[in-house]
């Protein structure tokens, strides 16, 4: 199994490869619309991506070049349901949240508190509540910040 | 001069400037001392809130955050061997030590007057020195300014991590993503694939609440948020045990010089932060102790020695960044971005243009410290309480407050998106250990380097020799590459050791 350095090396090489083949759809019109180009020396839009991709990969290479006869170390797992539920409940309140604003606050902190393993029914209801009010003096009365 | 100093001390003592202080202050103080919590999360957490805030009490807020924050760090470090933040693992070495021989008390307040000498030390070099190197920098052409942001972005890709090839793939990261939007020159779409709200680039506060807080918030799902923070408090209320006397501070003062002197330098250079400080603080107090054999075991010195290092970094941080406009870390990446977004670019015309605001800055960071100590010694009986809170109900809060936070910015769906894209995106990366201050350091000073470049280039007709032509940015060529070339001899050897 190859190192977590050289499979890093190998992702962060496709992304450039990728972004790579991104930078060609970047506008040239600039050259007929503007007199820059025509009478004097310029830079166009895409020469500071293809830098910035182009020191991408290169140290991506050199990443997958030192790591390559680098073994796996033995690492134990990471548990990533945990992480996978948080980003769900998190994405869905992020979907809910321009349509119901602050009222999906108390659901979205309620169900994370519930996946997490909190089971008094004071702390799943009354502080999701009281969160989401004083959320809504602090930004709404306090601060003027309009929240949907 | 006096008059402008003035001002800036009328404009900072204002009532609601003051309150802000003492809120922020306070809630860095519980902030810093849960471990989890760390400043970087405070300070973005805060940067949505300034939009909304006029000038002077948006200083405040994230100048208290950081400062009262790396010393909240070292809170939990005592109590209960778990640093708050990185820059108050050395505490934990001695402070908590201590703690368990019952002198908690006493460990915390050298650790508040250590932070204390160390922060108002690095305040007092902030003042004396940043306005001559903007002078300095005035001088500078577009070639020495992109040199000089080569170096600085190739120092914090060489120095954020343990690996130096991580830390330069994240930065040249930060470079693609600041290429997203409308071309700085020539107003070319770039990689915003038709959307319109990709036109003035990805939104700053969304992408570092994502990297920061989001990402934090998933790393402790991990571990299903459990248990959490308060575990085995050994604080006595024994209070000649806790007494620190005048004695014991003066034994530490030549210690906390030391430390504050090393804190500073360090803080100047880009990239290396308090964490750094405060171990090369400590063993350097260690080296020169006249009882060594203490070390470890609960020494009030080495106590001292962290916490004087990590907090002489915070005022000089801002060197670079307000006299040359370089972040040195993340925290001042993220103040710059609080900056610009109030409308004020820090470099060396501020100097020119904005010296009320220079000094507001400097009496705020002064306040600041000042409001630290006063309030962390009100807050001592109370820390043994913030580091009971649970994780399990304080970082689903954390995420809400994020999701408000990003929203808050433009009102807009789509950067609710972008934070969460930009938090998986923190949360792998830390993941793997590729460090993220090149990444936003790079982000955010990817427009300002491209500017730079394109118009050295073509003052020269696409000449690269205009680097080597002119001496200073052929001087920053040369330290550059003997960095880089440096850092790969001493990583090689390194690994064939």
């Amino acid at each position: 199994m190859r190192s977590t350095e050289f499979r890093l090396g190998i992702a962060f090489a496709t992304l450039a490869l990728a972004a790579l083949l991104l930078v060609p759809t970047i506008s040239n019109e600039w050259r007929r619309s503007t007199i820059a180009g025509d009478q004097f020396f310029t830079l166009g839009p895409r020469f500071f991506p293809f830098v910035a991709v182009a020191l991408m990969g290169l140290f991506s290479a050199l990443l997958i070049v030192s790591n390559r006869r680098t073994a796996s170390r033995d690492e134990p797992r990471r548990p990533l349901r945990a992480v996978v539920a948080f980003f769900v409940i998190g994405a869905a309140y992020v979907a809910a949240f321009p349509f119901w604003g602050l009222l999906a606050t108390p659901f979205c902190l309620g169900a994370l508190f519930f996946y997490f393993g909190v089971r008094r029914w004071t702390t799943l209801v009354l502080v999701p509540i009281v969160t989401t009010v004083l959320m809504v003096i602090c930004f709404e009365h306090v601060m003027r910040i309009p929240l949907p | 001069m006096i008059d402008v100093l003035f001002d800036a001390v009328v404009s900072i003592c204002q009532p609601e400037t003051l309150l802000v202080l003492l809120l922020a202050t306070m809630a860095s103080l519980i902030i810093g001392a849960t471990p989890g919590l760390t400043v970087n999360m405070a300070v973005a957490l805060a940067v949505p809130l300034t939009m909304h805030m006029p000038l002077e009490p948006s200083l405040v807020l994230l100048l208290a955050l950081y400062c009262s924050g790396i010393f909240g760090g070292s809170v939990s470090a005592i109590l209960i061997n778990a640093p708050g933040t990185p820059a108050s693992a050395a505490t934990v070495l001695d402070g908590y030590p201590l703690a368990q021989q019952g002198k908690a008390g006493k460990a915390l307040k050298m650790a508040l007057a250590a932070s204390l000498a160390g922060g108002l030390f690095s305040v007092l070099v902030l003042v004396l020195i940043s306005r001559t190197v903007a002078d300095f920098a005035l001088l500078f052409g577009p070639a020495e300014r992109a040199a000089l942001l080569l170096f600085a972005l190739t120092l914090v890709g060489l120095l954020s991590g343990h690996s130096i090839l991580k830390g330069l793939i994240a930065g040249s990261l930060g470079l693609l993503l600041s290429t997203v939007g409308l071309d700085p020159m020539l107003a070319v779409p770039r990689f915003t694939f038709g959307l319109l709200e990709l036109e003035d680039g990805l939104s700053l506060i969304p992408v570092l609440v994502g990297l920061f807080a989001i990402s934090e918030v998933l790393l402790q799902a991990e571990t299903r948020m459990r248990g959490a923070i308060g575990l085995d408090l050994r604080q006595t209320h024994d209070k000649m045990l806790n007494r620190l006397s005048w004695g014991e501070i003066s034994a530490s003062a030549r210690t906390i010089v030391r430390s504050s002197l090393i804190g500073t330098f360090i803080g100047i250079l880009p990239g290396i932060g308090a964490t750094v400080a405060s171990f090369v603080g400590y063993g350097e107090a260690k080296r020169s102790s006249r009882q060594p054999q203490l070390f470890g075991k609960g020494s009030l010195e080495g106590v001292a020695a962290s916490e004087a290092a990590n907090n002489a970094v915070t005022g000089a941080t801002l060197i670079p960044l307000l006299a040359l406009s370089i972040p040195g870390d993340s925290v001042t990446a993220i103040l710059y971005g609080a900056l610009l977004i109030q409308g004020v670019t820090p470099g060396p015309l501020l100097f020119q243009t904005g010296l009320g605001l220079v000094y507001e800055i400097y009496v705020a960071l002064i306040a600041a410290n000042l409001f630290m100590a006063g309030v962390g010694l009100a807050f001592l009986p109370l820390f043994r309480h913030v580091t009971r809170a649970p994780a399990r109900v304080l970082f689903p809060i954390v995420f809400v407050l994020s999701v408000v936070g990003a929203w808050s910015v433009r009102n807009n769906a789509f950067d609710l998106y972008v934070m969460m894209g930009f938090g998986a995106l923190g949360y792998v990366l830390r993941r793997v250990e590729v460090p993220l201050a090149p990444l936003l350091i790079a982000f955010i000073l990817g427009v300002p380097f491209e500017q730079a470049l394109r118009q050295a280039l073509v003052s020269s007709d696409g000449s690269p020799a205009v680097f080597l032509s002119r001496p200073l940015s052929a001087a920053l060529i040369v330290v550059t590459v003997a960095s880089l070339a440096w850092m790969a001899w001493r990583n090689r050897k390194e690994s064939t050791a």
